[in-house]
């Protein structure tokens, strides 16, 4: 049998394509206390996942909201590609492995937050926003806090690159797309998914406030 | 001179295509090992025979596991849609056959 030529692991599929070895209910349970990690780590640092792809800096809210964020852009982008793909696939696929693969896809954004909480980055982001409001800034910066800040928001892009190259995986290894197809529909999916997670993140905020 | 352990010699995988027109071929004659007996006929080849010997090898123990992707998944130690796609391919691949077998 081919299995050990089927389960060879190199580092570059184990980071980009772990689906492979890992889907259904494990890859739900890793991904989901990743996201709550997230949102934790996220509310020490006022880091926001406000949206399917967003990341940014705001308020110090209740923790609830923080929690909420990451599981609202999980869930949300899990149902329109599950929808979207039962539409594009042909062939049945089980609903429990694109939720539990989109899950483990949120997994880098445990190390955006991580990154995020460094004094550096604070420090600098809240002089640029003082700075925007024009309300003079009181922040004493170091001098290494704009390298900090700037290799951060470099990270910061890496990750999303790489989280956005898990969540196209986990589309195409659950509903079993390929070429233009599955590249058309993930994309629309992922478009539709930041529009409603935006809509339902909103009313959230409101409550929160 | 290199020689190649019998063992480690991947096994012979049987030509299903004509190399000149790439018409699915048929089996014309068959020999008894014990008896030298011949038979010479024109017998149809199977459509499992056409798929590789890694899919023919994943299809048999597809049936050993009664047709479980569960149990296939555990046993190729990869995901359940991982070993969905496979079955999925050589599906694929055997409608292709039995398509070609038709014309």
């Amino acid at each position: 049998m081919s299995s050990a030529s089927e389960s060879e692991r190199n580092l570059a599929t184990l980071l980009f394509n772990p689906f492979r070895w890992i889907a259904g209910w494990q890859a739900l349970l890793v991904g989901v206390a990743a996201i709550l990690a997230a949102g934790w780590i996220g509310s020490i640092g006022h880091v926001h996942f406000d949206g399917v792809l967003d990341v940014h800096l705001g308020k110090g809210l209740p923790l609830w909201l923080f929690l909420a964020e990451g599981i609202v852009d999980w869930l949300v982008l899990a149902v329109v590609l599950a929808v979207v793909g039962r539409i594009a696939s042909t062939t049945r696929f089980r609903v429990i492995d694109i939720v539990g693969t989109q899950a483990l896809a949120r997994c880098p954004t445990l190390f955006s937050a991580i990154i995020l909480l460094a004094p550096g980055f604070q420090r600098y982001a809240s002089h640029l926003m003082e700075l925007m409001r024009h309300q003079g800034t009181t922040v004493s910066l170091q001098p290494s806090d704009s390298a900090v800040y700037f290799s951060a928001i470099a990270a910061m892009l890496l990750i999303l690159v790489w989280t956005v190259a898990l969540m196209y995986r986990s589309y195409v290894v659950s509903c079993n797309l390929r070429g233009a197809k599955a590249a058309i529909t993930f994309i629309g999916g992922v478009l539709l998914a930041e529009l409603f997670s935006k809509i339902v993140l909103h009313e959230l905020v409101i409550k929160a406030l | 001179m290199f020689r190649v352990e019998p063992a480690l010699m991947p096994a012979k995988q049987l030509p299903v295509y004509c190399p000149s027109c790439a018409g699915l071929l048929a089996v014309k004659r068959l020999h008894c090992d014990r008896c030298e007996t011949e038979v010479e006929g024109l017998y149809p080849l199977p459509p499992l025979a056409a798929l590789s010997l890694e899919d023919q090898e994943f299809t048999l123990e597809f049936v050993k596991a009664s047709g479980s992707l569960k149990d296939m998944a555990g046993l190729l130690k990869l995901s359940y849609p991982t070993v969905r796609n496979r079955l999925d391919d050589i599906i694929g691949k055997l409608n292709k056959t039995l398509v070609k077998e038709k014309r």
